[in-house]
């Protein structure tokens, strides 16, 4: 508590200096001039002053600075800098709208923040959306989760799913956020697609250590997506057809430079298409499998001081199967279904203070909800049989948070706010009946499994952080997460320090340390490599303790060739406790309190190292990325309280993503994987149990110690290749890929298995050598 | 069939492949196993085998041949003789000795073509079942059979300076059968092992459990079972007794019960994690673990 206090008042000695002195402010927002939509991380810079800033997730700018005349300079990659004669003898209010680069149009083009040198995060990547469609994709199928595996410090899990693992971290350990709203379940299709549609998303972000205050609840990443606004000006389309899914967005002014909106629809057909095929095969069958996914955004201008945002995702997956094929007399029916799906919405209000103070106050809500049922009929005479099975699980939030951007002066960007968030868990019920009856017998079973009641929990946090200038070439952020979480009569209280610091060794190479402590309050029961829907979450209780991480970095950054290349070195050490799993041998089809099936107080480490060599402007703009790492974990009932590896402990993980425009009408897209090996238990020999008075002998497969086996690596080549042509009304795409070029087979799990009588490994591939191609039309 | 139509559809769809891989394992080399649970009221005994690794072909045999030494207290001992036996195969017995609790024992088993093994137990302490009582309760009763369940309650003093581990059962015996028997409880240390909708939070036919819960106490227990005595013009016809063992165990005895049973019980078909089962022989496989039981009649 004490250092707390020295920081705070550290942070107000800083502050109040600069306030003495007679200052004005410029404020304003940044667009782009033909959508409208508010541009991100826009370098705002008075020149002859070499003071600036870069404007927040709304565009939003603040410079405070002495009475004087001088130029401000705007800039973004891929935008005509904007240059405006500033004679500051009082605080006004610029907005900008920055116009589209025409002599760069051929480039691709990135995003363009201010340089990893210049920046005091560190761990911290943006991914051009831009880049992350003009690369090849499973089926054709843009996805972003696919992209974020291809960072350094990022693993994905088994072959050709989404999910993701951060710096050892489980999947869990993700805070995925769409317009600031937590998805909890990210897959679509038992994991091989994400939920995230391309076409509504405007920045993707990852955050993977030197978390700044403002970040709570998970230990390894912050993956922030924020959807377009809708564009302000003009009506825009955009319609692409797949060969699983078909995408629609359309986007526009309600009134012109005041309310705008966008919707973006996607829906995989494979079950409309198969199911004549599948009703002329069978009796009475019906079978299919669907995902939807529906975005939507409204947002209105009240005045430059306050704006309304409305925000929702709607997604679905829906597995089913049933027939009906009772003969004369006879009933004969069966029915099955799956479905999980997430609803997320939120509503924003920006309002501005004053010209130094931005406030975003929001109200969220998410829910994820999964179900299993099955039913059977069958009534022939005097036998009549009925059976019903259904399971579902979720969880389901509601919050309120207010966040403040206070910009004092330009040597201080401060960020405070207060979050909380209620939320419902109810980690599973299964409900079994079942009903008999023959002429002269009779028999029924009615009851329910609950696995947990629904917990009710109260997570509550606020922060506040200083991103601050220390002379020229130091900069440092300072911030302390408070978070308190009151679940079945305890509370669980920490204060989680963030520390990060930047230092300018030239203009082109910078130093940069960070350390943070996360704290997470809700644990995911997973056996899974997929991101199973199966997958359950659940709160920590009175007897399962919150995740703790503590994670500490370093890293030397660089720019080469005035910012087209930007290389990091980063190195990392995270440890993480009270981390939970099943029980050995447990799954999520226990009948148990999952309290039970769970072991606790697990610990776990992290460190590696990770190379980053990206090219953000030209013709060709892509990355080359290589992770050296290590993972391990502890428990005290599993591998005999010994350490193991993690599953997901890779050594060696490359990647190489390429984009080339060769001309206006043309692209490719290339991308290179490896990755060492899953981890795994695997039997290595067998042996005779000790007999304990049994007649005979029983054996016993010997596995090693846990994890202690390796699958083959992971490698692939995916290539794609993009034909534009304008057309009357707009431009058509067709996009053609190969995934998985040279055909490798990869490993998606072994097991031991029979050839020609004899025992071997045996490797089941999912993906062979696919082709897609995609049509697209933007209008 | 009908109703796994839709995940084969499924797998149809991705199960693109399944072939024949090398992994990264260390081939594995035929190593002794030695398995041996001493206990103060038997004759000391070992079985030696040796493991078969994962693609050999081949089976497991006994192993005759070897020299097994037993060590009392880091002093040589005996060694002992190979028995012929139809039911423990690899057997060798150590002539008249019976180990004594407290004291330690060492077994090593040395042969030509393998790898010398060994490792050590120390016999737990017996601890003595101060009470018992049992209450019968008739469920069902005709001229055939008696169903009773019955709920049995038995104390123990928990020795306070030590971690000490447990294991109860109970077995059914007549004429011709001996065969453990389910019993059930909802005693905290036995964790749990049934639905959160059950009567009771334990049921199984042994329980291991440590004295972490209750350390340096005098324990009670409380345990119930259903049975049965048929009867024949109303006289009992089967002469069956139920039998409670209550042992004290070594820790190595506990680690390996605990993960033979979790390894018999994993539920891989829904991801559960393949689990390693206890050893804890030096150089090889297998277990030298130790029990001390005291028995009690309840019927």
């Amino acid at each position: 508590m004490k250092n707390t206090l020295r920081l705070l008042s550290l942070f107000l000695l800083l502050t109040s200096a600069q306030l003495i002195a007679q200052k004005y402010t410029i404020s304003g927002y940044v667009e782009d001039a033909a959508t409208g939509e508010r541009m991100v991380g826009v370098n705002v810079v008075a020149k002859e002053l070499s003071l600036g800033t870069t404007t927040n997730t709304f565009g939003f700018y603040s410079l405070t600075l002495p009475s004087s005349e001088f130029n401000l300079e705007m800039s973004f990659i891929g935008y005509q800098k904007s240059i405006k004669w500033v004679n500051l003898v009082e605080s006004i209010q610029v907005n900008v709208g920055l116009e589209s680069q025409v002599e760069e149009l051929d480039e691709i083009v990135l995003i363009g923040e201010e340089t990893i040198v210049k920046q005091t995060q560190s761990s911290v990547i943006d991914v051009p959306v831009q880049q992350i469609k003009s690369m090849p994709a499973l089926l054709g199928e843009v996805d972003v989760l696919k992209a974020i595996q291809l960072l350094p410090g990022v693993q994905s899990g088994a072959e050709g799913t989404s999910g993701f693992y951060v710096r050892g971290g489980g999947p869990d350990q993700n805070l995925i956020l769409l317009d600031g709203v937590p998805v909890y379940n990210a897959s679509h299709l038992f994991g091989f697609f994400s939920v995230f549609n391309a076409d509504a998303i405007k920045n993707v972000r990852l955050t993977k250590g030197g978390f700044p205050a403002r970040f709570g609840g998970r230990l390894s990443s912050v993956l922030e997506i924020d959807m377009k606004e809708g564009n302000m000006k003009e009506y825009k389309g955009n319609v692409s057809v797949g060969l699983i899914a078909s995408r629609m967005t359309v986007e526009g002014p309600i009134q012109k430079d005041k309310s705008s909106f966008i919707i973006s629809a996607r829906r995989t057909y494979a079950d409309v298409l198969a199911q004549p095929f599948i009703m002329a095969a069978g009796d009475g069958e019906r079978a299919g499998y669907y995902f939807y996914d529906l975005n939507t955004k409204f947002n209105y201008k009240f005045s430059e001081k306050d704006r309304v945002y409305w925000s929702a995702y709607l997604g679905d997956d829906r597995f089913y199967g049933s027939y009906n094929d009772g003969s004369i007399g006879e009933t004969d029916k069966y029915k099955f279904g799956l479905g999980w799906g997430n609803k997320t919405s939120s509503l924003r209000w920006n309002h501005l203070f004053s010209d130094k103070l931005f406030s975003n106050t929001m109200l969220t809500y998410s829910k994820y909800m999964f179900s299993v049922e099955n039913t059977e009929e069958y009534a022939y005479q005097n036998e009549a049989y009925e059976y019903m099975f259904n399971y579902y699980s979720g969880i389901e939030d509601l919050g309120a948070r207010i966040d403040f951007d206070y910009l004092p002066n330009p040597n201080h960007y401060v960020k405070f706010g207060v979050n909380y968030i209620n939320h419902t868990f109810f980690p599973g019920q299964l409900d079994l009946s079942e009903e008999e009856s023959e002429e002269d017998y009779y028999y029924s079973f009615d009851t329910s499994y609950v696995f947990s009641d629904r917990i009710y929990a109260d997570d509550f946090s606020v922060y506040l952080e200083d991103d601050f200038k220390v002379g020229e070439r130091l900069k440092v952020n300072i911030g302390m997460h408070a978070s308190s979480f009151k679940v079945k009569g305890e509370n669980y209280f920490s204060l989680q320090p963030r520390f990060q610091a930047r230092y300018l060794l030239t203009e082109d190479w910078a130093l940069k340390a960070s350390y943070a402590e996360m704290q997470q309050n809700v644990h995911l029961l997973t056996n899974s490599d997929a991101g199973l829907p199966t997958d359950i979450w659940v709160p920590a209780t009175d007897k399962v303790k919150p995740q703790y991480s503590r994670q500490v970095a370093g890293s030397l950054t660089r720019v080469l060739k005035e910012g087209m290349y930007e290389l990091s070195i980063e190195g990392y050490y995270k440890t993480m406790s009270d981390l939970i799993s099943y029980k050995e041998g447990a799954s999520f089809m226990s009948f148990q309190d999952w309290q039970e099936t769970v072991e606790t107080g697990g610990q776990g480490e992290s460190y590696g190292l990770e190379l980053f060599l990206q090219k953000k402007r030209g013709k060709t703009s892509g990355w080359i990325g290589y992770t050296l790492s290590w993972t391990n974990r502890r428990f005290d009932n599993i591998n005999f309280g010994e350490w193991y590896p993690y599953k997901y402990d890779r050594r060696h993980d490359m990647s190489v993503v390429l984009s080339h425009e060769f001309s206006k009408s043309f692209d490719v897209g290339f991308t290179w994987v490896y990755g060492t090996g899953n981890a795994l238990t695997f039997p290595q020999a067998t042996y005779w149990a000790l007999n304990e008075g049994q007649n005979g002998t029983s054996t016993i497969e010997y596995f090693g110690k846990k994890n202690s086996s390796r699958m083959n690596a992971y490698h692939r080549m995916d290539l794609a290749a993009n034909f534009h042509k304008e057309k009357k009304r707009g431009v058509r795409t067709l996009s053609v890929g190969l995934y998985n070029a040279y055909n490798r087979k990869n490993p998606y799990f072994v097991y031991l298995g029979y050839e020609q009588g004899r025992k071997t490994a045996r490797q089941v591939s999912l993906f062979p050598m696919i082709p897609s191609i995609t049509y697209n039309f933007k209008f | 069939m009908k109703k796994i139509i839709p995940f084969l559809a499924l797998i149809t769809v991705f199960h693109s492949c399944d072939v024949v891989v090398d992994l990264d394992i260390e081939d594995h080399t035929p190593v002794l196993v030695l398995n041996s649970l001493l206990s103060p009221d038997s004759i000391a005994a070992v079985s030696l085998s040796h493991s078969l690794g994962a693609f050999e072909q081949g089976s497991i045999s006994e192993v005759k041949d070897a020299t097994v030494r037993l060590y009392e207290n880091d002093s040589y001992l005996t060694d002992a003789i190979y028995v012929e036996d139809d039911f423990s195969l690899g057997y060798y017995q150590f002539e008249g000795v019976y180990p004594t609790s407290g004291k330690n024992y060492k077994i090593e088993a040395l042969h030509n073509e393998y790898e010398s093994v060994f490792s050590s137990t120390t016999i737990p302490e017996l601890v003595p079942i101060n009470s018992l009582t049992i209450d019968s309760v008739i469920e069902y009763q005709d001229e055939f059979i008696i169903d009773y369940t019955a709920s049995v309650t038995f104390s123990f003093e928990d020795h306070p300076q030590q971690e000490n581990y447990y294991m109860l059962e109970l077995i059914y015996e007549d004429e011709y059968y001996s065969y453990p028997r389910y019993f059930f409880s909802n005693e905290a240390s036995f964790g749990s092992s049934m639905g959160v909708d059950s009567e009771y939070a334990f049921a199984g036919d042994v329980a291991i459990f440590s004295d972490n819960l209750f350390n340096g106490e005098t324990k009670s227990i409380e345990f119930g079972y259903w049975s049965y005595i048929h009867m024949y013009e109303g006289e009992e016809v089967e002469q069956s007794l139920v039998k409670l063992k209550f042992s004290s165990i070594s820790k190595d005895y506990y680690l390996y019960k605990k993960s033979r049973l979790a390894s018999r019980d994993s539920d891989e078909f829904f991801g559960g994690e393949p689990i390693q089962v206890y050893t804890n022989i030096q150089n090889g496989l297998g277990v030298l673990v130790s029990k001390a039981t005291d028995e009690y009649i309840l019927e």
